[in-house]
């Protein structure tokens, strides 16, 4: 019984995320195309402006570049797709029984999917420079899963919020577009006065781009006191995210 | 004794607040205000058990606390207060096509729609043959739900419904989808179910279902119980409790036929008017919806004199819902006398026709006139609307009383 419920709310999970990936790109011409070409038009943009026009003096800049986009581009994705998750399957949520969480982690499933078509392309670059293998890239699934933690527990807590206060979406689009200047996504930190990094390192995502840079760029591996701040930061929100969306969760298809 | 289901104490509680509170600025600007509510019990200190294997309908009038209910049960909705026990998987699936999407092919909704009812995708692989044979669909699978007509969509949400693994089912309103045809076949599949003993509890309008499934009703009014026991009884004290209501309704109905008035047309030189319109029933009750019960209609109305005048003509003209006149009389065609009537004179004029029409809205007019019918005092076309509520069915527009003999 126990593992069959486990099977249940899995194969709900993979049905929700399937059918949300499916939905997302339905009657475009291009369809999952789209999912490459947003991050890399993004990058595109970025790269031009930055090696032609402003000449940041940063080795491998395209490397540097991509991985930034493409995980920014996961947690934007990731969190926009969880805020609406809840409310967008109201008919739903309100009709069968399964946890909701299921709903609000079938999102960020879908947000994955892109990610790793996203992440697949980045390989290529990768190939392609002339950055050789290093055993430290294989540390990158610690990024990655830490990443992902940070994107459901924020997503829990937009969707319920949501359900609430519809002005969220908005706040939440501006709440993005102010994070994205403030990461170092196109820019490096040492660009930044001193004083200031420990502000930006309050940032999880700062963190789990510059750590994933190291281990990609520099062949290296970030410190055991680094990588302890991430899983903590990650594991944090995650819970945070989980209790607040238990708590708020008891009455929310009322709200519907 | 093995429960199913047992309910405790059962109390949901809905708060509907005054104002709506949704975005951030209603919130702020609301947040020094006193939030004030509507409490409103849906459901009120329920308690019932159902033992394995019954066959279980939930009946009661619209907002009663049937959806609730079975919303509380399938673990939607958290209750107030109480207690629920379900022992037994059950089933979540409270109506047909949760979770169809409409730009997703058939059968890309089958897939879906068995992941949410606990199908794995191997058991749907399974069974997929077997969905698509009972839907009746083959040939239309591959073409997206928002194309398929409604009926199509029941068929192939009930298809899928039915092959949910579940001790106990939850059903809101599942019965009766499609044509006859199809709807027979539900019918065997809800006599199999029942054959396999599952614990079934069916919200249901339609009477006659739950009179040949359920072994128990649960009647609820208000949110209450008001009764639970034996199909048979429970249904014939709702049927009862029905007919005092609908006398209830009809009286609200009767009001607010009244407010019809006065929106058709009306000319004629207003030197005797026509003032006011009561029907009656053959026990002088003023109403407006006539049923099998009343045997006459009885039109009285009441003109006021302006002028001195001399043996008007009154009369009326009846019309049903196509405009077709179905009858019509006057005094004058009827050989009444009336009299001389001078200014501030009020005549009360009571025609009195048997029920004979079908059911339907009816448009009565109004006439007063000259005894030669040369000249209209006041013409209120279609000025009141009733309606005849008739069970007995009429082949015809009217029933006519006749005899009918067989030598």
């Amino acid at each position: 019984m126990e593992k069959s419920k486990w099977k249940y709310y899995f194969e709900i999970t993979m049905a929700l995320a399937r059918t949300d990936f499916k939905l997302r790109y339905h009657g475009s011409l291009l369809g999952y195309f789209w999912t490459l070409i947003k991050p890399l038009m993004i990058f595109g943009v970025l790269y031009t402006i930055f090696t032609l026009i402003m000449r940041f003096p940063v080795e491998h800049y395209q490397i540097y570049l991509l991985l930034g986009v493409i995980i920014w581009n996961f947690f934007a994705e990731g969190t926009q797709f969880g805020l609406a998750s809840i409310f967008s399957k109201a008919n739903l949520v309100s009709k069968v029984y399964f946890p909701r969480i299921l709903v609000v982690i079938a999102s960020t499933v879908s947000a994955s999917i892109t990610f790793i078509l996203n992440f697949l392309v980045f390989i290529v670059f990768v190939i392609a420079s002339d950055i050789s293998f290093s055993p430290s890239m294989l540390f990158f699934p610690f990024y990655l899963i830490a990443l992902y933690f940070v994107i459901l527990g924020t997503s829990l807590i937009l969707s319920v919020l949501y359900v609430r206060f519809r002005d969220l979406s908005h706040i939440w689009e501006i709440m993005l577009q102010i994070g994205f200047w403030f990461t170092p996504i196109f820019y490096t930190l040492d660009i930044v006065p001193v004083e200031y990094h420990r502000f930006f390192y309050l940032n999880p995502l700062a963190r789990i781009i510059h750590y994933s840079r190291t281990i990609f760029l520099n062949a290296d591996i970030p410190a055991f006191k680094y990588n302890l701040i991430v899983l903590v930061f990650s594991v944090g929100i995650l819970l945070i995210g989980y209790f607040i969306f238990k708590r708020l969760n008891k009455n929310l298809i009322e709200h519907l | 004794m093995t429960y199913a289901i047992t309910v405790h104490n059962l109390t949901k509680t809905f708060k509907i607040p005054h104002e709506k509170r949704d975005t951030l600025k209603e919130y702020f600007t609301g947040l020094f205000k006193k939030r004030t509510y509507e409490k409103f019990d849906a459901l009120h200190n329920l308690s019932f058990s159902i033992k394995k294997g019954d066959f279980i309908g939930i009946i009661g009038a619209n907002g009663s606390g049937k959806s609730t209910l079975l919303k509380i049960l399938a673990n939607i909705y958290t209750p107030s207060k109480g207690q629920i026990q379900v022992n037994g998987k059950l089933s979540p699936f409270l109506e047909l096509g949760v979770g169809f999407n409409f730009e997703l092919s058939g059968k890309e909704n089958v897939y879906l729609n068995a992941a949410l009812l606990g199908l794995s995708k191997n058991e749907i692989d399974e069974r997929y043959q077997e969905i698509v044979e009972f839907s009746e669909l083959e040939k239309f699978m591959d073409m997206k739900l928002k194309n398929y007509s409604s009926g199509m969509f029941v068929r192939l949400a009930f298809s899928v419904a039915i092959q949910v693994d579940a001790d106990i089912l939850l059903m809101d309103e599942v019965l009766a989808v499609g044509d006859s045809n199809f709807q027979e076949k539900c019918f065997r599949v809800f006599r199999k179910l029942k054959k396999q003993e599952k614990t079934i509890i069916l919200v249901s309008h339609a009477m006659p279902n739950i009179e040949e499934f359920c072994d128990k009703v649960i009647y609820l009014k208000e949110g209450c119980a008001k009764m639970i026991g034996l199909t048979g009884r429970v249904i014939q004290a709702y049927k009862t409790d029905n007919l005092e209501k609908a006398e209830d309704g009809l009286e609200k109905e009767n009001e607010d036929f009244i407010k019809h008035e006065e929106t058709d047309k009306r000319w004629g030189s207003q030197e005797m008017v026509i003032d006011d319109c009561e029907l009656v029933n053959s026990d002088n009750k003023p109403i407006y919806v006539f049923t099998d019960k009343d045997d006459q209609i009885r039109i009285r109305i009441k003109h006021v004199c302006h002028k001195d005048i001399d043996n008007p003509s009154f009369g009326i003209k009846l019309y049903n819902e196509t405009d077709l006149q179905q009858f019509a009389t006057t005094t004058f065609a009827k050989e009444v006398k009336t009299a001389n009537y001078s200014s501030g004179d009020q005549v009360i004029v009571e025609y009195v026709i048997p029920n004979v029409f079908s059911s339907g809205e009816y448009h009565l007019t109004g006439t007063v006139g000259s005894r030669d019918g040369k000249l209209f005092y006041d013409w209120r076309e279609k000025f009141i609307t009733f309606s005849i509520k008739k069970e007995k069915e009429i082949y015809g527009s009217l029933d006519l009383p006749h005899t009918i003999s067989i030598s």
